[in-house]
């Protein structure tokens, strides 16, 4: 029961993140006309509503049926989501291996994405914070890739990622 | 020459609008544009109320205050994110 509720609360916390993340994203397209905000807003608001998804699936016992269609769309459309994200990083089409390949490649190019966030932002502790977030996503796929029984360890560690990876872009600077 | 997205520029605009009113060839020197592309920028944020004209000057709206550290948050995520 405590291993659910704290399943649960971590994938609550990820989501609210990554839905304030994506509407601020879409807010500064509003404003400036910036079009690349948009893939990588509508990635964080996808990702945002699976995390949602997973409560339902790890929580809400449902019925086997509903389990394994839940599963699959988590299946289909994380990687969508991943997909829109990392583009702002690799560049089209890159991203789509994502989507057409497994875990393992999920696994891999997430773990490049945050080699290139690590070159590319300035300043501590961002600079370590928001790679760490990636590398424990990735992380979570690979487990994933590995042993796929490991559903659970694999959902706990991609929100712990992402809960990570929102916590360094949202933190107030001093 | 570093490449400067939409955003940046326009928060860089805003930014030095944020001082104070700033006649268009102090805001080109502080935003580091050119003239022409600028007043094109200014247009269009004047046609979305950000901005406003007074003689030489250009100001600021309270619409402008709002969008600029709106734009501010955008930019730290972008930061933190190491996305340009």
């Amino acid at each position: 029961m405590i291993k659910v509720l704290i399943f649960a609360s971590l994938n609550v916390l990820a989501s609210t993140l990554s839905i304030y993340i994506a509407i601020t994203l879409l807010r500064g397209y509003l404003l400036s006309g910036q079009r690349s905000l948009i893939p990588l807003a509508s990635g964080f608001l996808l990702y945002g509503v699976l995390c949602l998804a997973a409560i339902a699936v790890m929580v809400g016992n449902p019925t086997r049926r509903a389990f394994i269609h839940t599963r699959f769309l988590l299946d289909w459309l994380r990687p969508i989501a991943y997909a829109l994200i990392l583009a702002a990083y690799l560049g089209w089409p890159a991203p789509l291996l994502v989507v057409l390949l497994p875990n393992g490649v999920s696994a891999g190019l997430l773990g490049i994405t945050g080699v290139l966030a690590f070159l590319r932002i300035e300043g501590w502790p961002w600079r370590i914070l928001t790679p760490l977030g990636f590398w424990i996503i990735a992380l979570g796929h690979a487990l994933e890739a590995t042993d796929p029984t490991a559903f659970a360890y694999a959902e706990l560690l991609r929100s712990a990622g992402l809960i990570t990876i929102a916590v360094a872009v949202s933190a107030q600077a001093k | 020459m570093k490449y400067r997205s939409r955003l940046s520029i326009i928060h860089d605009i805003l930014a030095s609008l944020y001082e104070g009113p700033k006649r268009v060839s102090h805001l080109a020197r502080d935003a580091n544009l050119p003239v022409d592309r600028l007043n094109r920028i200014l247009e269009a944020l004047e046609a979305d109320g950000m901005v406003g004209r007074d003689g030489p000057l250009i100001y600021m709206t309270e619409r402008g205050r709002d969008a600029f550290l709106e734009i501010k948050r955008v930019k730290r995520i972008l930061d933190r994110l190491g996305i340009k």
